[in-house]
This record gives C-alpha cells, sequence and structure tokens, in this order.
C-alpha cells in the first residue's frame, strides 16, 4: 500500500491530486450523513422518552 | 505509524487527538483549522511544506463538514464567498509557486513559522483589544441588540467605498452594476471589487501558511465588513470549502500532501465538528471573538517556540514545549467550549440572532 501510494503520487500527479480531492469530499459528505443519522436516530429516541415531571405539572 | 507520503513516523493517538480539537474548534469559530493543523503537523515534525499541504487537505474536509452544518443555522451567505472565491483562486496558485521557490531555497520553513508567528500575534492581540475596547458598550445593550464592535467607522468606510468601474458591460448581454446587495451578511450596497480584493489577499497568505484562510479571513468579515459573527462563521466556511481544494489539488499536484494523515484527522475532526457548530447558537458573539483571540496567541506563541528550536542549538526540547502548548490550549479550549455549552443549557439561553 505505501508503494502504491508513493508510487501514485509521484508518477501520476494528476490523477493523484484529483484522487485525494476525491476521498477527501467523500469521506466529509459520508461523515456528515452519518452524523446527521446518528442525531435523527437520537432525536427519535428523545422523543419517546416518557413524560418529565414538568410536562406533567404543566398539564 | 508510518506515513509513506511525507516519510514520517507519527502516532496515530496524537493526529487522532488534533483533529478532534480541530473538528471542534472549526465548527465554533469558523475556521478551517489550518493554523492549527499546520502547527500541530510541524511540531509533530512533518516536514513544513508537507505540513502545509496535507493541512490544507483536512482543511477542504473539515470546511464541508462544518458548512453543511452551519448552513443549516442560516448562517451562510453563499453569494458574499462566491465574489471572495473569484480572489482566493489565483492567489493560492501565486503562492504555492511562492512556496516551492522558498523550499528550493532551503528556507520555507523558518519563513511559514516567523509569518505565521507574525500574523498570529498581530491579530489576536487586535481581537483581544476590540473585546477589552468594547466592554463598556457590551454591558449596556440589550439582549439581541446589535453587536459591538470597535471598527464600526471602518466598516461603514469599506461599504461605502467606490471602486471604478462602476458598471460592466458584456457585448450581446449587456451592462451590469458592480454593486451588490448581502442581504444575510446585512449589507445594502458594496463594490464586487472589495470582496475579491479581500479574496485575493486572504488567498495568497492561506497558500502560503496551508491553511483555509479562516483564522484571517473571519475577523476581516467581522471587523473590515461589519458581518455579524455567526454570518462570518458560517461565510468563511464556505470559502474554505475553495481555498482548502484549490490549495490541496495544488500542493498533491507537487506531491505534498499525505492524504493517509489526513483522513485520519478528518474522522476524529467530524465528532468535534458537531459540538461545534451546535456551540455558536448558545455562547454570545462577544465571547466568541473574545475566545478566538485567546486561541491564536497561543498558536502565535507555539509556533513561535517550534522556531527557537530549530534555529537554537540545545534548545530542542523546546519543541515538546511547542505541542504541549498547541494541544494543551487547544484542548483546553474545548473543554471551555463543552462547559459554556452546559452552563448555557441549563440557563435555557438561546441567542436571538443578534446582527449590526
Amino acid at each position: 500500500m505505501n508503494e502504491f501510494l508513493t508510487g501514485l503520487s509521484s508518477g501520476q500527479p494528476l490523477l493523484w491530486a484529483l484522487s485525494v480531492l476525491g476521498v477527501m469530499a467523500v469521506a466529509a459528505l459520508t461523515l456528515t450523513a452519518f452524523w446527521g443519522g446518528v442525531f435523527r436516530v437520537a432525536g427519535l429516541f428523545r422523543r419517546r422518552e416518557p413524560q418529565s415531571e414538568v410536562d406533567d405539572v404543566l398539564s | 505509524m508510518y506515513f509513506p507520503n511525507a516519510d514520517v513516523v507519527i502516532h496515530p493517538a496524537l493526529l487522532v487527538f488534533l483533529g478532534l480539537i480541530v473538528g471542534m474548534l472549526g465548527g465554533f469559530f469558523g475556521v478551517g483549522g489550518g493554523f492549527l493543523i499546520t502547527g500541530g503537523l510541524l511540531v509533530f515534525g512533518v516536514p513544513p511544506v508537507y505540513a502545509v499541504g496535507t493541512g490544507l487537505t483536512l482543511v477542504m474536509g473539515t470546511s464541508i463538514i462544518n458548512t453543511l452544518k452551519h448552513r443549516n443555522l442560516g448562517n451562510v451567505d453563499f453569494k458574499l464567498g462566491a465574489l471572495m472565491v473569484t480572489g482566493t483562486i489565483p492567489a493560492i496558485f501565486l503562492a504555492e509557486w511562492v512556496n516551492a521557490t522558498l523550499e528550493a531555497a532551503g528556507i520555507a520553513g523558518p519563513v511559514i513559522r516567523y509569518v505565521y508567528v507574525g500574523f498570529l500575534s498581530s491579530l489576536g492581540l487586535f481581537i483581544l483589544y476590540d473585546y477589552w475596547r468594547t466592554s463598556p458598550m457590551r454591558s449596556s445593550r440589550r439582549r439581541g441588540g446589535p453587536e459591538q464592535i470597535s471598527t464600526l467607522a471602518l466598516t461603514h468606510r469599506v461599504r461605502t467605498l467606490r471602486i471604478p468601474p462602476h458598471r460592466v458591460g458584456i457585448p450581446g448581454v449587456g451592462g451590469f452594476s458592480t454593486y451588490v446587495a448581502l442581504p444575510v451578511s446585512g449589507i445594502e450596497r458594496i463594490s464586487i471589487f472589495v470582496p475579491m480584493s479581500i479574496g485575493f489577499g486572504i488567498g495568497f497568505i492561506a497558500g502560503l501558511l496551508g491553511a483555509g484562510g479562516g483564522f484571517i479571513l473571519m475577523p476581516v468579515l467581522i471587523f473590515v465588513l461589519g458581518v455579524p459573527t455567526t454570518v462570518a462563521i458560517g461565510t468563511d466556511l464556505f470559502q474554505i470549502i475553495i481555498t482548502g481544494s484549490v490549495g490541496s489539488f495544488a500542493y498533491a499536484l507537487s506531491d505534498r500532501v499525505d492524504p493517509t494523515m489526513a483522513v485520519l484527522m478528518l474522522a476524529a475532526a467530524s465528532i468535534g465538528s458537531q459540538l461545534g457548530a451546535a456551540a455558536t447558537g448558545m455562547i454570545e458573539p462577544s465571547r466568541i471573538r473574545f475566545l478566538y483571540g485567546l486561541l491564536i496567541m497561543t498558536g502565535a506563541v507555539a509556533v513561535a517556540l517550534e522556531e527557537v528550536s530549530q534555529a537554537v542549538a540545545g534548545a530542542a526540547s523546546l519543541s515538546n514545549v511547542a505541542s504541549a502548548v498547541l494541544l494543551g490550549s487547544g484542548g483546553g479550549m474545548c473543554i471551555l467550549l463543552l462547559v459554556l455549552m452546559a452552563r448555557a443549557r441549563r440557563k435555557g439561553e438561546r441567542r436571538t440572532g443578534g446582527g449590526h
């Protein structure tokens, strides 16, 4: 893997540069989607929690 | 862990820690984190030009994550960001050529560090001075009122600059005014050449120092253009995507990027970004600016210590002190933010969208 990376970076600079941008963009979007999903699921769990004492008092 | 492109061995936990800090501080302060990343990689022993190139690559990734988060909060002025980008792109290529020239002359490391120290310390001192100067005004302003900064006269002067040509004609299409409104930033009318010039200057410095430029752009947007703090945060993150991408591309073309290092740090940064962006809605803008000033001052101290450790015989141990200062202050800032968020949550505070 190390040889592949160093070989690509020195032998195919344009492909290397585009690959670097592509990998980072995909990684960033994937991580954003992942955390978005995590928070959405966490929000669903929070809404299912039993009513708090405050809610009981108000109702 | 061995990183083949940079030809350096670094413990991965250090990179994960740096990524966490960068993500949180980037999401909170609206910076790509380049000054922290490049500074941190320099103290970890990464060759300077690889620190710059890898820093820009990570900056690109973290700014994508943070911009998407801030877009959902309504903090991104895409029009302003697009105008700045037109000046930024050519400047970055110019900066990369300057860096390559400095590297060939064997002085890239010291020059980058000296410029870093100069910029960070000047900027940090100004921001702290502004906080001190505006504190009497802050104590009397009503909640939700306009932010107080010490450069209101300057921002008015910059916004009302008249720069020719005032109209540009395109054959077959027609003419258009070179003045635009930027409602998200609260600017009624401004010459397009102002943000383009700002973009050019920021792009050159960013390309030279291996940063997205956010650490300079954010205060410029606030203190020169008078953009509200939260909009400055979101907008410069958007602009940093472009500077980071162009810079990363330029440095990768010259084989000066280690993507393995960048991806590892990005994974950690994504965690911190979520907290950082959320914190901007819970902490007062003036306090955000004060903390920002503190942060970049410590960045300047760390890079200065690293330079001394390299330049002075027998002072190599200062390099460890530099890494301790940088990571310690970054980590400490993150803990402070978490504490402030917890307090704000307990008090039930929500800042009403303040602006100028």
